[in-house]
């Protein structure tokens, strides 16, 4: 199996969602309305997504992120952040959409962090937000986004 | 039996049958879940060997660590602050609240704040601490102490969690935790987006690059480290390792060992205040008991843990009493340990009391932490001991006539009569040459004589010349109950006796397993001392039994067994036995909740633990249940016999006896057991 098909076997193993493009993502976020997203990806969320209205991070149910690569061993998702209220967009919304480049696959959570280490603030991020902490119950999205969707960039 | 009694409040924790199922069920899910999610990391010994070196590398220089990240973080605006003991902790991280206005603390998990104190210290002074994780939450609620290092509010059904939220919002939440979840999401929420500091715990420090590690898997511990303008971290001295692999090694160790997840869904990593000019981060480092620990050979050890969980959910005293019965804060047996560091030794001996010394938790411990033997410590330390269980013990090492174990259970009414050794003492059958030396052990010797002089038969029938001594105490009671000194005296004269480089040999895994103890301090000394059990030795000399009828039959594999890795051979002694059907079940290798002393000590302790046994015996309801340790036995037949169920239980010679077939016994006339 290649690094690539290994990274999406194991991030959907750990509940995250992949969309297969940009349709494909519109019709995962059916019934959304507010979103906030990440300077950059502002532009494109606008012209693709006409049912989006954008709103501060604590008001969006739906946050566009780009993440800085994707772990191959854990299934995870790297973000390090740089401007102001960016931490927020992976941690407030109830989902999560996080872009990421099909060339940035990390065989390792080591890897992926070694060039990372200046930064104030990383996150390493696999899968939903989640508990069991009634009964042992399951339930996605406690206090971080109850789903998880990566959606390729190229 | 007659003098002690369980403490009341203690006997609360095990009345609710619900709560029992429910720890139940949290300790199964875990214990399996921990074994498919280790298999990625290779073999289990490996893997706990590297991370043990990771964690004992890192203490030995920790002070140095700590000054290159006190540095560091200054140079970025941030600050350590160290406090020596838990009032001082509490008092910064206090004035840190008073210096930048913060009235509502928002809270990660962290059990390093309940062993300060510190929600109490800072709601007396004004400032109001709000847990964010969602168990923490139902606890603080419920104004209770968590009952499960991993899932604090187990304790509780939903319906039970529903009614205190309906209470709370003022308005009917259903009993179904999505809702209960999705509600408290919001109420917090918007705590987060209000409060001024947040507080979390850290599950490791690096100190080059200088890094903080937080897990979360809800999601809360980024938000209280992340909204807020001012982030607090409270960490342990013990928390530091050297390098970014070393840390995210036991990252990836942690969840898999604790409850069987791969990875936690966030890891948070820190290494500055991450908006500069408007945030503040302060790191206080807490000593209390810590450094000195490190000096002391043997809890040095302890300060390894990483506060995985494994070890309770494993335990059986955890799994009836609950974190909230068998705990001073920290839980179950490292927790006594972690008590004695922190707290005292008064404390951290009512909760050592409480072990039976099975020693489950030492297999599961990914730093080879030796859990058992620390518990042990703290009770060989303490000063305020438990005075009947000193004279009890006092007796139990005594193998004289009057005053030994032989004259309790004679009070009891197990005591059968004249011992064997006594009795071959008459015989001229004591002598110290042979080709093995038979150990039989105090209460296979005094309780049943006859099922010694069956195995002495066994090895006399498979042409052995066997060497019998007059026996001293194994010691075994003197290293449970705390008093080392009486149990190496013991170990040196034992060692001595039997070092003459023939096998000893065993019919009590208890004995047996001492004498691997006495080895594993003096092994260089006496590399002569050979102990192995009756069961191993049949095994090898290739002994072939069948029973006479097929039988379906259950195994107790007693923990001291296992704790030498011994269950093993003793299974597969047990399946060359033509015509058995074993069945297998998880209970085999639970401790049965006899533990010697204990059970007359904590009864209703001792009963609570034996019940999966029982529930699994009267499911399978299998012909016979053997097992190879006398304590054991007596346990299980009486709780069998208590409960009503109807089934044999055999020491496994007596059922060798009763049911097999072999050469070597048609040999052994029957009369010969028949002792006047
Ligand atoms: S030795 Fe047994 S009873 Fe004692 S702490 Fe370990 S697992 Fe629990
Ligand atoms: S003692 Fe070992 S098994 Fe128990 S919590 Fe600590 S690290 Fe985990």
């Amino acid at each position: 199996m290649d690094e690539l098909a290994a990274f999406v076997e194991k991030f959907t193993s750990t509940g995250g969602e992949i969309a297969s493009s940009l349709s494909h993502l519109a019709s995962l976020l059916k019934g959304v309305e507010r979103f906030a997203a990440e300077k950059e990806l502002r532009g494109l969320i606008a012209s693709s997504f006409d049912f989006l209205t954008e709103v501060e991070p604590k008001e969006a149910q739906v946050s566009f992120t780009k993440a800085v690569c994707g772990v191959v061993e854990t299934g995870s998702l790297v973000f390090a952040y740089s401007a102001e209220g960016e931490h927020l967009l992976t941690a407030l919304p109830r989902i999560h959409v996080a872009f990421l480049s099909r060339k940035r696959i990390c065989p390792t959570v080591e890897q992926a962090l070694s060039s990372l280490m200046d930064r104030a603030y990383v996150s390493v991020i696999t899968g939903p937000s989640k508990t069991g902490d009634i009964e042992l119950i399951h339930v996605m999205g406690v206090h971080g986004p109850e789903r998880l969707i990566l959606c390729w960039e190229d | 039996m007659l003098f002690w009694k369980t403490p009341d409040e203690l006997k609360s924790y095990l009345e609710n049958e619900e709560i029992r199922e429910a720890l139940r069920r949290a300790s199964s899910r875990f214990v399996e879940g921990r074994l498919k999610a280790l298999a990625s990391l290779g073999s289990f010994d490996d893997v706990r060997k590297r991370l043990r070196d990771v964690k004992e590398k890192a203490l030995e220089c920790a002070d140095l660590h700590w000054s290159r990240v006190r540095d560091e973080l200054s140079s970025k605006g941030a600050h350590l602050v160290e406090a020596e003991d838990a009032l001082s902790a509490d008092s910064i991280i206090y004035e840190i609240c008073e210096r930048h206005g913060i009235d509502l603390l928002i809270k990660g998990k962290s059990i390093t704040s309940e062993e300060i104190g510190l929600n109490a210290f800072l709601e007396e002074r004004g400032v109001e601490v709000i847990e964010t994780d969602l168990g923490e939450r139902i606890v603080q609620l419920f104004r209770e102490k968590p009952s499960h290092l991993i899932v604090p509010a187990i304790h509780h059904t939903k319906e039970e969690v529903a009614k205190l939220f309906s209470r709370y919002f003022g308005e009917e939440i259903p009993p179904d935790p999505y809702v209960i979840t999705k509600k408290v999401r919001a109420d917090l929420r918007e705590k987060f987006l209000s409060a001024r500091g947040g507080m979390t715990g850290i599950n490791v420090v690096s100190s080059e690059p200088c890094a903080f590690y937080l897990m979360t898997n809800e999601g809360n511990g980024r938000l209280c480290s992340t909204v807020p303008s001012v982030q607090i971290i409270l960490t342990g001295w013990e928390k530091i390792v050297s390098s970014l692999e070393d840390a995210l090694f036991l990252l990836k160790v942690l969840p898999k060992n604790s409850v069987g997840l791969d990875f936690s869904s966030y890891v948070s990593i820190f290494t500055a205040p991450f908006r500069w000019k408007e945030r503040e981060m302060y790191v206080v480092v807490l000593d209390n008991g810590r450094k000195r620990a490190l000096e002391d050979i043997h809890f040095r050890h302890a300060l390894r843990c990483i506060r995985c969980g494994a070890c309770m959910n494993v335990c059986p005293v955890y799994q009836v009493l609950s974190g909230q019965g068998f705990s001073h804060i920290y839980m179950g047996g490292i927790g006594a340990v972690w008590t004695a560091i922190t707290a005292g030794l008064d404390e951290a001996y009512k909760v050592a009391q409480l072990c039976t010394g099975c020693g489950s938790c030492n297999e599961v411990c990914p730093v080879e932490i030796p859990i058992s033997h620390l518990v042990s410590e703290v009770k060989s330390r303490a000063e305020k001991r438990d005075l009947l269980e000193d004279v009890a013990v006092g007796l139990v090492l005594k193998r004289d006539r009057f005053s030994s174990v032989a004259e309790i259970q004679r009070l009891m009414g197990t005591y059968k009569g004249e011992p064997f050794l006594v009795w071959a003492k008459g015989q001229g059958l004591l002598k110290d040459s042979g080709d093995v030396n038979f150990y039989v052990g105090c209460l296979m010797e005094q309780c049943y004589p006859e099922t010694a002089l069956k195995a002495y038969l066994l090895l006399r029938a498979l042409g052995k010349d066997v060497a019998l001594f007059e026996e001293e105490c194994c010691g075994l009671p003197a290293l449970a109950y705390g008093r080392k000194s009486e149990f190496f005296r013991l170990g040196l004269l034992n060692l001595e006796r039997y070092a003459n480089g023939r096998k000893t040999l065993f019919i009590c895994d208890s004995c047996y397993s001492t004498f691997r103890e006495y080895l594993s301090f003096f092994a260089a000394e006496k590399p002569d001392v050979v102990p192995e059990t009756l069961f191993s030795f049949l095994l090898r000399e290739g002994v072939k039994f069948s029973l006479k009828e097929k039988m379906k039959v259950m195994i107790h594999f007693p923990c001291h067994l296992r704790a030498w890795k011994g269950d093993e051979e003793l299974e597969r002694f047990v399946r060359s036995i033509d015509n058995l059907e074993l069945v297998e079940h998880p209970t085999s290798r639970h401790c049965c909740g006899g533990a010697g002393l204990y059970k007359y000590k904590y009864p209703e302790i001792s009963r609570a633990i034996f019940d999966v046994k029982a529930e699994a015996i009267k499911k399978h309801l299998p012909q016979a249940v053997i097992t190879t340790c006398p304590s054991c036995y007596q346990q299980i037949k009486e709780q069998l016999a208590e409960r009503g169920v109807d089934v044999d239980v055999y020491h496994l010679v007596d059922f060798l006896f009763e049911h097999g077939r072999c050469g070597l016994l048609d040999s052994i006339r029957f009369s010969d057991t028949k002792r006047q």
